[in-house]
């Protein structure tokens, strides 16, 4: 009952912060909305029973990945009047997208044997994460940090190449 | 156990689960109100003693009321909102601060280990991610402010934090793996009494990973040395220049609950937190004593380095966290994994190591005690010990009143 409650809050300020940050015209305010759409989301991860996954949601998303595109957006000039509206719709690109899109995630939805709620959903997963990612999928887990190491230093190649010059 | 008794008088489950959250978090408020009114004061008075000052004595007996009085002088005043300001945001801003600083305490543990209002399985890096808040809280005051030094102050801040909370997280992996659970209770629990049982002395990476975590929390909350988003002679405040009343409260309420929260979490994780010996288990006042006395040393060795430490520049504070404290945090990450593979089978090793740093750094402190002691003594002016003030005593001509500084001086040359 309490979970139902939480769900409800949780997802519903997802849905309301996330029609902000596509809707508004101020790119701080939709990006200052979309920091606690992220936020929500996390809430709407611990609602069902995912500690771990919630609090990288909120360690990645909302404490990096949201910061920092804030940040971005305070360096643009006239961020508060943009000069070009976003609400202008595309016609019919637009349309086949959205549906394209809606109904890749309608197909998922349907075919996915989705987890009953369990009575013990506040286990906790960090035990079972680790057991798998170490054991079961180990390979994955090193190709993936090996990118993301590869990433990291070709990111600091091209900026010690941009200083030199 | 509240809300079995509560559901048992007949009250919904829903209900009394709220009524539950509402109570421990109105509790945790007023801690974190009350608390930073009386730490700004043992700030200010400490801060006093290490400038050779007086510190603040007007208000109450030996001026250990000014808290309330500034409090009550920060509510009265008026609540300006700057021309051009973002109205929604710049409201907004600081309610945010209070919210991160406040989320934290709902995992720090109050002296027994079991102790805590949510004691989460995912604890500390719900304390770590939390602070997200913060950052989110500064960026909006310093945008909305619409003034340039805030959007600095603002900017600088989020620079800071992001960069530093990894050292933090980084710092506290050691103690996370020697014990195999990111649950404070449990992290708590893992430790004694006696300092060689603490985890912070369980091994040199230990130590390394916790000087490490308290450095990058310093940075993280934003206090001198690290204090360059409120930097005072280069950003007149920093993000929150352009607030006033009770909304510039919320800052400094933030700032000060912070200290509580990174001692809190520091004892609780490394410092062995509450526990007592076993022959003294389930002393449960004796436990948060121990738990209070411990946190308050940490906050004290914060106010030290606030006022003995000079600023750091911007550049050395990103040089600082990037080259120094992230490397370090590697070095202990991977030191700790090598030595519990290596002193997996063989508990001798892991006594005799424990035992020996703890012994060590016990003699450096003491080392370090009887130096200070020393050259207090040798002083020709003691530092501190003239009374600056006319007691009420030597007013009404009791007793003599204390000699005037010069001839001080003079006896002391005489003596020496």
């Amino acid at each position: 009952m309490t979970q139902s409650v939480f769900f409800a809050i949780f997802s519903g300020l997802t849905l309301v912060t996330a029609g902000i940050v596509a809707l508004n015209q101020n790119l701080i305010r939709a990006a200052f909305a979309l920091f606690f759409c992220l936020f929500a989301v996390a809430g709407v991860y611990v609602t069902l029973g995912g500690d771990f996954v919630a609090m990288v949601q909120l360690m990645v998303y909302a404490g990096g990945v949201a910061i920092l595109l804030t940040f971005g957006a305070m360096l643009t000039a006239d961020v508060s009047q943009p000069s070009g509206s976003n609400l202008n719709f595309q016609g019919v690109w637009a349309m086949i997208g959205g549906v394209s899109f809606f109904s890749v995630l309608y197909y998922v939805l349907e075919e996915t044997q989705w987890p009953l709620k369990g009575t013990n959903y506040l286990d906790p997963t960090t035990k079972e994460l680790g057991k798998l990612l170490l054991k079961d999928y180990l390979l994955p887990f090193e190709v993936i940090s090996f990118l993301l190491l590869i990433a990291m230093v070709g990111a600091v190649y091209l900026v010690l190449k941009g200083e030199q010059e | 156990m509240i809300i079995e008794l509560l559901t048992s008088v007949g009250i919904p489950e829903l209900a009394a689960k709220f009524i539950f959250a509402g109570a421990v978090g109105f509790l945790a408020i007023n801690f974190i109100a009350v608390y930073a009114g009386v730490v700004s004061v043992i700030e200010r008075k400490v801060a006093a003693k290490m400038q050779s000052r007086v510190g603040p004595n007007r208000v109450g007996p030996g001026g250990w009321l000014q808290w309330l009085a500034d409090g009550i002088k920060l509510m009265l005043k008026e609540d300006i909102h700057p021309h051009g300001a973002d109205h929604f945001l710049f409201n907004m801003a600081p309610f945010l601060i209070v919210c991160g600083v406040a989320g934290a305490f709902a995992v720090l543990p109050w002296g027994p280990a079991h102790a805590i209002a949510a004691d989460l399985n995912v604890g500390i890096l719900y304390f770590i991610s939390i602070t997200s808040l913060v950052v989110v809280g500064i960026l909006m005051a310093g945008w909305s402010s619409n003034n340039k030094w805030a959007l600095i102050g603002g900017m600088r801040a989020a620079a800071q934090i992001v960069s530093y909370e990894i050292p933090v997280a980084m710092g506290l992996l050691p103690a996370i793996m020697i014990v195999g659970s990111l649950q404070v209770s449990a992290l708590t629990e893992s430790q004694g009494f006696m300092p060689w049982d603490w985890t912070a002395f369980d091994n040199p990476f230990a130590l390394l990973g916790f000087l490490v975590f308290l450095t990058g929390s310093v940075a993280e909350s934003n206090r001198a040395p690290f204090d360059l988003p409120e930097a005072e002679s280069e950003l007149v405040a920093g993000f929150f220049t352009e607030y006033s009343g009770f909304r510039f409260a919320c800052f400094t309420l933030g700032e000060f609950a912070a200290t509580w929260a990174i001692g809190a979490i520091t004892t609780a994780v490394y410092l062995g937190g509450g526990q007592l010996p076993p022959s003294m288990a389930g002393m449960i006042p004796l436990s948060i004593g121990l738990f209070v006395l411990k946190t308050m040393s940490v906050v004290f060795l914060l106010m030290w380095f606030r006022w003995t430490l000079p600023r750091f520049r911007i550049d050395q504070m990103m040089d600082f966290s990037w080259k120094y404290l992230l490397p370090l945090s590697l070095v202990a990450f991977f030191g700790q994994a090598i030595y519990i593979l290596i002193s997996w089978d063989s508990p001798a090793m892991q006594t005799i190591v424990s035992h020996l740093l703890a012994l060590a750094v016990l003699g450096v402190i003491f080392l370090f005690a009887g130096r200070v002691a020393y050259n207090i003594k040798i002083q020709l002016i003691p530092i501190n010990t003239l009374s600056t003030e006319i007691g009420p005593l030597e007013r009404a001509g009791k007793i003599a009143p204390p000699p005037a500084v010069v001839e001080e001086v003079e006896t002391a040359e005489e003596g020496a």
